[in-house]
């Protein structure tokens, strides 16, 4: 707000300054207008005055026009403008100081009335058109001092030259007003006219007010309680003054009160203004103090309200720094901790690349695993841990560019230790980024796994040999299987027929040579053909059993209770007119081949049946059991029995415990069975007595060890 | 009874022997043509061979064919027997001295008449070709060919 004040009343001082210039020139024009008019009004005012010189019209024009001129175009430029304000005043000075000097010197330079002839000759200007003198000196002071008016460094010297002028001015305007007749030799030359008296005060003001920053101005134009003084008290004191002046001069002049009193008079009127404008002056100082004053304390106040909250928040940030501190201690001990961890890490090599694969920091793993010292590793590329070949290939340099693309890699293979020898590896590479992004480096931890890969690759190596032999035995297994077929081909093809010619040519000699045969004769060719006839038997026998374990082998769930029960049956027919007691459990249910396991049922059954054959009456029982914590069937039965000390025989084929002729067979039928029962993963065992009875339990399915059916 | 002839082929000198003393010991006159293999026997019922010249209209009534066999066996036999039209209907008994299960399927399938296996027992083989006999050769009606 003060601020724009100020500037407003620069620019109302030095827009006053341009009209004053203006209203200089103009003066100036109205008297040369009246000069050629011949108008005396406007050359002279007052009647019975002076009149303004024709000159002194011109030099007006000169210097209100540069004043104007040069308050509107001033600054330190020389511009056309400026140019063209300097000349002017320039030729006021000239005409000035030309009259100055035809005082001076006594001598006309015909100058006076150059453009107009001059009538008026008085005592008071016996030169006809000429100047006063006061009024050359003044325009040589004015020129000057606008010639140098922009001039900063002259400041001094425009300021000096405009106060003397101004003087000059205002003695013309007072004396003018106070009707003073200059009759005395000083006089003389300063008499001037109104007019020109009242263009040069106007000429002062304009002067002083053109530049408002400068000289007296910057104090009448200052902000503050100095400038409000000057503004109020300095146009004050000079009315007064002149006003005072005027008022003795009066009183003299119709005697009113003697000289001495008036004096008196005017100093006591003059005492009592100075005296109320100081006090109002004092007083416009003191509210000015006090208001000063009061924004003094009120900033003071304002300082102390600031200061405090800077207090306390400085208090805070020094409370903040001091929690700052002790984290960061916290996190150099954390992190001194972390970096002495990974230092002694001996199993993996954790080592920092920098961004080009610089090693940048080494553990005792890394010493360990790859030989290089700390001071030897660090700053070297990591790449010199790689084979020639990978090296070569530039497989380092690959491994980083995808690190970092996917911020991990991870790898296995062959890297080298300093001196040279080869170790299996696994590395895990990871990026190191900023918050921004960027990449930092690498973090990139090694394990040495030779150990582990030798032991994988031992088993292995194992693996593919034991499935070499297992490829190997199963194609013996196969080709044995071809050759076992073959051969069962082959006997029941060949090997019966020599039988049948035994057996058919020995019956031919019985029929055809009856008559020549005695009994002995007889008997041996019927035990040629029993023998024969045993043997046709016997192969069968052999094949039926080979039969079992050749071919495919089926597996649904068979009700084994009816299984039984056909086998019962068919025995019943064939052999009616036996006393046997069947009792089959209901609800055996097994897993298995349902054929096979008819050949069990019937070759189990067909011995119970047999071998109580010598019994009147017989009791055949087949169910299901527990035995040592598996699921067991038997088939029971009440005849001969055995020995038990030949168990282990039984299941043998062509193991018999019993004579032919007490009981038929060939031994084949147990083997049978324990052959079927085997490939169904059971076992088969028996337990009894001689004449006791014989027990046959059998479990299905049950013996696999367990290893082979996780592998199923 | 040249009509009702039997091709028995058979490459055993006493199986022959054997079947021939059955037959007559049962009573079946019929004339019997013994061929010594697979070859024999195809070039006697199409007039091939040592067989050339034959008149071939005039075909056994049934076929005794044995399995295995020199240069050619049954079962090729009976194979070339079926695939051709004149002979596809002959009745052919597969006389053996196997149970193999792969020979009982690949006659069944090749379309013989009867599988009989030769037992061990003359006793019984001469009863099992009396049977054969009073069957394929009295009650069994052939068609007309």
């Amino acid at each position: 707000m003060a601020k724009l004040e100020t500037a407003l009343n620069k620019g109302a001082f030095i827009r006053a300054s341009v009209w004053l210039g203006i209203s200089v020139a103009a003066i100036g024009l109205a008297v040369l207008a009246g000069w050629a008019l011949g108008l005396e009004s406007l050359t002279v005012l007052i009647p019975g005055h002076v009149s303004m010189k024709a000159n002194t019209a011109v030099s007006f024009i000169c210097i209100g026009t540069a004043l104007s001129t040069l308050t509107v175009y001033g600054g330190k430029g020389t511009s056309a403008p400026v140019i063209f304000a300097r000349a002017l005043a320039l030729v006021a000075v000239s005409l000035g100081a030309l009259n100055a000097l035809e005082y001076a010197a006594g001598i006309d330079f015909g100058i006076d009335q150059m453009l107009f002839t001059d009538p008026q000759v008085t005592a008071q200007s016996p030169y006809p058109g000429r100047m006063s003198p006061v009024t050359a000196l003044n325009f040589v002071l004015f020129g000057v001092a606008l010639y140098y008016h922009s001039d900063d460094r002259k400041l001094a010297v425009v300021n000096a030259l405009t106060a003397v002028a101004g003087a000059f001015s205002l003695l013309g305007v007072i004396s003018a007003l106070y009707g003073a007749i200059p009759l005395v030799p000083l006089a003389r030359y300063t008499n001037i006219a109104v007019h020109t008296s009242i263009a040069f005060v106007l000429m002062f003001l304009g002067i002083i007010f053109s530049r408002p920053g400068y000289g007296i101005m910057k104090v009448v134009s200052d902000e503050g309680a100095a400038g409000l003084l000057a503004r109020r008290l300095l146009p004050a004191v000079i009315a007064l003054e002149i006003s005072t002046g005027w008022f003795r001069l009066y009183l003299r002049d119709r005697d009113l009160v003697t000289r001495e009193y008036g004096a008196a008079l005017t100093t006591l009127v003059n005492l009592c203004f100075v005296v109320g404008f100081f006090v109002l002056a004092a007083r416009a100082l003191k509210r000015s103090e006090d208001e000063l004053r009061e924004h003094r304390e009120r900033l003071e106040e304002l300082v102390d309200e600031r200061t405090a909250e800077l207090t306390v928040t400085n208090e805070h940030l020094m409370a903040e720094a001091r929690e700052r501190r002790l984290a960061e201690k916290d996190l150099i001990k954390s992190e001194e901790r972390f970096r002495l961890m990974v230092k002694a890490v001996k199993d993996y090599a954790i080592v920092m690349l920098d961004p080009d694969g610089n090693i940048a920091s080494w553990n005792e793993g890394a010493e360990r695993i790859k030989g290089y010292t700390s001071s030897e590793a660090i700053g070297r590329h990591f790449s010199c841990f790689y084979p020639a070949g990978d090296r070569d290939a530039g497989k380092p340099a690959r491994e980083l560019e995808l690190v970092a693309l996917a911020g991990r890699y991870e790898d296995e293979g062959y890297r080298v230790r300093k001196d040279g020898s080869a170790f299996w590896a696994n590395v895990v590479i990871t990026a190191l980024k900023d918050d921004d992004g960027g990449l930092r480096g690498f973090l990139k931890v090694t394990r040495d796994i030779t150990e582990r890969k030798k032991a994988e690759d031992a088993v292995r190596r194992i693996n593919e040999e034991l499935e070499l032999r297992v490829a190997e035995r199963t194609s013996q297994l196969t080709s044995a299987n071809k050759e076992l077929e073959a051969f069962c081909y082959s006997v029941s093809h060949d090997l019966r027929s020599p039988l049948r010619s035994i057996d058919g040519f020995s019956q031919a000699v019985l029929e055809d040579y009856e008559d020549k045969l005695d009994d002995q004769g007889r008997d041996c060719l019927h035990r040629v053909r029993a023998a024969s006839q045993r043997m046709g038997q016997l192969i069968d026998d052999l094949l039926k059993l080979s039969r079992v374990t050749r071919g495919e082998m089926q597996r649904e769930s068979v009700d084994l209770s009816a299984v039984a029960r056909k086998a019962a049956e068919g025995l019943s027919e064939t052999q009616a007119g036996r006393q046997v007691e069947l009792i089959v459990q209901d609800g055996l249910s097994v897993d298995g081949d349902p054929q096979l396991l008819r050949v069990v049922m019937d070759n189990l059954i067909g011995n119970a049946w047999k071998f109580t054959s010598k019994h009147a009456s017989a009791r055949i029982e087949v169910g299901g059991t527990v035995k040592d914590g598996r699921q067991a069937y038997f088939v029971r039965d009440d005849g001969s029995g055995f020995d038990m000390a030949y168990s282990d025989k039984l299941f043998g084929p062509f193991q018999r415990l019993h004579a032919v002729t007490d009981f038929p067979g060939t031994g084949i039928g147990l083997a049978t069975v324990q052959r079927i029962i085997a490939r169904h993963g059971g076992k088969v065992w028996a337990e009894g007595a001689v004449e006791k009875g014989a027990t046959f339990y059998f479990t299905i399915g049950q013996d696999v060890p367990a290893i082979l059916k996780e592998a199923a | 009874m040249k009509d009702k002839r039997i091709l028995l082929v058979e490459d055993n000198p006493d199986d022959v022997e054997l079947t021939l003393r059955a037959l007559k010991k049962n009573n079946i006159l019929n004339e019997v043509v013994v061929a010594r293999d697979g070859v024999e026997a195809v070039d006697y019922v199409f007039g091939t061979g040592s067989y050339e010249g034959r008149d071939i209209s005039e075909l056994p009534m049934i076929v005794l064919l044995d399995l295995k066999l020199p240069r050619m066996d049954g079962i090729e036999v009976l194979k070339m027997l079926r695939e051709n039209e004149a002979t596809k209907m002959l009745p052919v008994i597969i006389l053996t001295s196997s149970k193999e299960e792969s020979d009982l399927i690949k006659g069944y399938s090749l379309g013989c008449n009867s599988y009989i296996r030769k037992p061990v027992d003359f006793t019984q083989f001469s009863d099992t070709v009396r049977q054969i006999g009073l069957y394929w050769l009295l009650l069994n009606v052939p068609p007309t060919m």
